[in-house]
């Protein structure tokens, strides 16, 4: 029994004059209220930090559209999705909530779909675990992102193309279900283009030292070091890659790249020469980011990371249905979100109906070196960018249309 | 209250019974109020390893683990498997004690918690090394809840809640049972002077072993209700800072007090709730509040109560416990 | 030069680093009998002091210092106000206290520098590789393995050839012993218990430029410093190095025999070693 029914089973003789200041209240309109899930502690809170730029970004931008405020609430999952599941279910029940926007892992977001889902809400989210558009799936989330199969082949493939000479490739890859993902799908790219993929090193989720793996790299005669995996396990790699001096034999390419973040952790003396795939890029022009850069440089003074970038997206794309829309209920916003076409950050984009995917640019952008950069954050050249997502017919997603 | 072993069972029993009632007003919702009694009856049967047996323990998130993998699998294979889920998941919570414990009880002092450290990274790698199993670090997920009947008399969350309040409820009063008795006593023993115990004739390790299967099943029991809160089993429930997090509550509150392992849990998920909400560097605060504890509150939370309790009864504030 | 002497070179040089980080656990649980959880936020302070101290002056060694200086500060004022409470309680108390206080250091750290993970440089002088064969070997991590290794032999001196050493190896056996004799334990207790945490600091300090600077790197520090002051054996001072050696060897010979379980392979390591030698290799307590 949750605190309200108590209260108001024991308050029945207070709640008639406690009815007539409501009504008075109701006269105005009822602020929107949207939940920002994300990790605001603990070991994922870098992506709470930047997330909450973004989402604040958006409500300076859409301004007073609504033509009501907007009530912005976080949930602070603390980077674990079970306490994620829990607050998430603690909004439903008691708050009535039904708008959430984030999630710090696809861990999250795919256990927050699922109660979400439940209770019929409406839920945006920007993680990169196929499975969120894939076989799980549900009519309630929406993914800004691209997922695995976009990734590699915005990256390999116009790089396999350009460089005839990589005939050999060797794989470093995370041990677990994404890195898994990316393999295979980097596996079904290098196939048809007849290279080789000469071998593969598996490292677990908790890996630190890659001093190892990067032995049997050097050693196998690769042309090219293609990097598998997320996250932390990313910028330990590549740290130690270039410690190393690996660039010097072979290109570094990295399939999965946070951005900015990610840069800055690294350095230009790391990053110079390698290739990478990004969701978002600060430097990329197009109306939609011109128009992000405009309101969050002017309010916040820096270039926006990708969480930033992906929040103020998803937040934006949730207020402007619910004004499409003209009401917020979930019904209502899943009609307006499926098949809306609209300028996004990277560019045309577009939400799919069958899967709830949105249709966006990936990007293949080169490391630059220090001398290059034109300012601080100018750490990379764009080379190329693709919508490659996986099609109707090979796609897990069995949603049924409503 | 603080000692089980001397409290009336009529006082131990209401209390159980009042904070499983209390709980969703204290913690605001429904669902709180499941996580505190779940971690509640986790670090109540930590208590039981550490505060009776004298063994620390770093792998009882592979035992809370092995019971939300557990129940999540055999309620996604046979969701009319129902409530029977649970004490199958504590089963499997308890066989994966046993393994733990083979290892641990051999060693003596720290090598002994070392192993179940061990065990406990040897789990994690388990559970991400078959994903088709566990989900790896996805989770699983659409895990189905059992079937109460009250869902539509209180609907479905105060309907979970009642079952996880029966469970905690049984669960305390199995570890107080077995507490209480000889098992108990000869537990202290060992905990006390292990060679005293076994020059008295007491095989030490067999003992132990038991302390680790009870313990391990009465964790995973509370592993498997918090996937059914949940829906979903995810990979945090097994790894380190699962157990970190029970040992932090089972000490916090009392290594000795089955109802003070509760406040330990209910005053962790309280401020991480809480505090959460109003600063991004709350687990400041929270250390603090553990150097605090340690410092004026020696016996846990239960001892502070146990002192209060004393205090307003005009009696002198002796500590009764060792 | 194959890998897997290549492996083993790498293993070593991470193996230096561990028993840096793990001989001051070592000697507080060995004297003090303190199970000292803040052990990986004192590595974490140590690497963070590194980089703002050497980031300001612009030098590295005094980047160093600050590591080793500001992290003993911390032990000591951490000893005397908080621990010296707690040496007669059961060790789930030093663990509470402990925990607390990497829980505050942590997130004093996240308050002062933000939780991003920061680049610390490696020192201009110490970049670049040396050729063994076809495998290049990063001159900073040799550099790394070359100060531990001194700063080992100036432990040993310490705890073998000087009166404070001869202390703390007395108390160690007998701390009752010591103010038997005359000796001011507290003193003893405070020093030794600064000297351990700045010798997790200046590993932190010696780390960053090979790991980088994040939040999360004391959680980690912390498991890892356990397993090898317990494979090598509490309150020894070959423990911590031959222990740390091997965890440092095993990591890096699994990734190219068992690459997924490279990580686990440290703690079976570790079981398996007190299967056999239940107080570690060389453990006396």
């Amino acid at each position: 029994m949750d605190r309200r029914s108590l209260l108001s089973v024991a308050g029945i003789s207070l709640a008639a004059p406690s009815l007539i200041v409501p009504t008075l209240v109701r006269a105005q309109p009822r602020p929107f209220v949207y939940h920002s899930v994300n990790a605001f502690s603990g070991p994922f809170a870098v992506s709470g930090k930047y997330s909450d730029l973004g989402v604040r970004a958006a409500l300076k931008a859409f301004g007073n559209d609504l033509g009501r405020a907007i009530d912005y609430r976080r949930i602070d999952t603390e980077g674990n999705p079970a306490i994620a599941v829990r607050k998430v279910q603690q909004a439903i029940g008691q708050d009535q909530a039904r708008h959430f926007g984030g999630a710090a892992l696809s861990n999250e977001a795919l256990a927050i779909m699922k109660e979400i889902g439940q209770a019929g809400g409406v839920y945006l989210t920007y993680v990169g675990a196929d499975e969120v558009t894939g076989r799980d799936c549900n009519r309630s989330t929406f993914r800004w992102s691209l997922p695995t199969y976009g990734a590699v082949h915005t990256v390999l493939q116009p790089l396999l193309q350009q460089n005839p000479k990589w005939k050999r490739i060797y794989t470093i890859t995370g041990q677990y279900v994404f890195g898994e993902a990316l393999l295979r799908n980097a596996k079904a790219v290098m196939q048809p283009q007849g290279v080789q993929h000469i071998g593969n090193s598996y490292h677990a989720l908790a890996e630190k030292e890659f001093s190892g793996y990067l032995g049997n790299a050097m050693s196998s005669g690769a042309d090219v070091l293609l990097v598998l995996n997320f996250g932390a396990n990313t910028l330990d790699l590549l740290r130690q890659a270039a410690a190393f001096g690996i660039k010097r034999r072979m290109a570094v390419v990295v399939v999965w790249f946070s951005g900015l973040d990610t840069f800055q952790a690294l350095g230009a003396d790391v990053t110079e020469g390698m290739y990478f795939g990004l969701q978002y890029w600060h430097g990329q022009d197009t109306p939609g980011n011109r128009a992000f850069l405009k309101v969050f440089r002017e309010e916040f003074k820096e270039n926006p990371r990708f969480y930033s970038a992906a929040d103020y997206q998803i937040a934006m794309l949730m207020f402007d249905a619910v004004r499409r829309a003209g009401s917020d209920t979930p019904a209502e916003l899943v009609k307006a979100l499926e098949n809306h076409r609209y300028e996004g950050l990277t560019g045309e984009e577009e939400i799919r109906a069958f899967d709830h995917q949105v249709v966006k640019n990936y990007l293949l952008v080169r490391g630059k070196g220090k001398a290059a950069m034109k300012d601080a954050d100018d750490y990379a050249d764009i080379l190329s960018t693709t919508r490659a997502v996986v099609p109707q017919a090979a796609s897990d997603c069995k949603m049924t249309p409503a | 209250m603080s000692d089980p072993t001397s409290s009336s069972p009529t006082g131990f029993y209401l209390a159980v019974a009042c904070m499983a009632l209390a709980m969703p007003l204290l913690m605001g919702s429904a669902s709180s109020a499941a996580a505190v009694l779940v971690f509640g009856i986790a670090a109540a049967a930590c208590n039981l390893l550490l505060g009776y047996a004298g063994q620390l323990s770093f792998a009882q998130g592979a035992f809370f683990g092995a019971g939300s993998y557990g129940a999540g699998l055999l309620l996604k294979a046979w969701p009319g498997l129902g409530v029977a889920a649970l004490p199958l998941a504590a089963l499997a919570g308890a066989s994966v004690a046993a393994a733990v414990g083979l290892l641990s009880v051999r060693q003596r002092g720290i090598y002994g918690v070392m192993i179940t450290l061990a065990m406990g990274q040897l789990a994690f790698f388990a559970a991400l090394s078959f994903p088709q199993l566990t989900g790896g670090e996805n989770g699983l997920l659409d895990i189905p809840r059992p079937v109460t009947g009250l869902e539509g008399w209180l609907g479905p969350e105060v309907a979970h809640y009642v079952l996880v309040a029966l469970g905690f409820a049984g669960a305390l009063a199995l570890l107080r049972r077995v507490l209480r008795s000889s098992f108990g006593r000869i537990l202290d023993a060992i905990r006390e002077n292990e060679v005293r115990a076994a020059t008295a004739g007491y095989d030490v390790r067999r003992f132990k072993l038991l302390a680790f299967c009870l313990s391990g099943g009465v964790t995973g029991l509370a592993g498997a209700l918090y996937a059914t809160q949940l829906r979903s089993a995810p990979l945090s429930s097994i790894d380190l800072a699962t157990s970190e997090m029970i040992l932090i509550m089972s000490i916090l509150g009392g290594r000795r007090s089955l109802p003070g392992a509760v406040l330990g849990a209910m005053a962790m998920t309280l401020m991480a709730e809480h505090l959460s909400a109003w600063w991004p560097r709350w687990q400041m605060l929270v250390g603090m509040v553990l150097i605090g504890a340690v410092l004026f509150a020696p016996n846990g939370l239960a001892g502070l109560a146990a002192r209060w309790r004393r205090r307003l009864a005009g009696g002198p504030a002796r500590e009764a416990l060792p | 030069m194959n890998i897997y002497l290549f492996q083993a070179l790498n293993g070593l040089g991470v193996g230096m680093v561990y028993f840096l980080l793990s001989v001051g656990l070592s000697i507080i649980f060995g004297l003090l009998g303190v199970v000292n959880f803040a052990h990986g936020a004192l590595f974490l302070v140590g690497a963070y002091a590194a980089m703002s101290v050497g980031g300001a002056t612009g030098s590295f060694v005094a980047g160093l210092l600050a590591s080793f200086v500001v992290v003993a500060l911390i032990g000591l004022l951490g000893e005397r106000l908080l621990l010296r409470h707690t040496y007669g309680m059961p060790h789930e108390a030093q663990i509470l206290i402990t925990v607390g206080l990497a829980f505050v250091l942590t997130e004093a750290v996240v308050l002062l520098f933000g939780p991003e993970p920061r680049q610390v440089p490696v020192p201009e002088g110490l970049a670049g590789v040396l050729m063994l064969g076809a495998y290049p070997v990063p001159i900073y991590r040799v550099f790394v393995a070359g100060v531990c290794a001194l700063i080992g032999a100036a432990l040993w001196l310490l705890f073998e050839r000087t009166l404070f050493g001869a202390r703390v190896r007395a108390g160690n056996e007998s701390a009752r012993m010591l103010s038997l004799l005359g000796i001011r334990v507290k003193r003893v207790y405070a020093l030794t218990f600064a000297l351990g945490a700045g010798l997790a600091g200046l590993a932190g300090g010696l780390a960053a430029p090979l790991r980088g600077a994040d939040p999360a790197m004391g959680a980690e520090a912390v498991v890892i410093a356990f397993v090898v002051v317990v494979l090598g054996g509490i309150g020894s001072f070959s423990g911590p190095l031959v222990g740390g050696l091997l965890i440092g060897i095993t990591q890096s010979m699994m990734s190219t025999l068992w690459p997924e379980g490279a990580r686990l392979a440290i703690f079976l390591l570790m079981a398996a070693t007190l299967l056999f030698l239940p107080k570690g290799l060389f453990g006396r307590v």
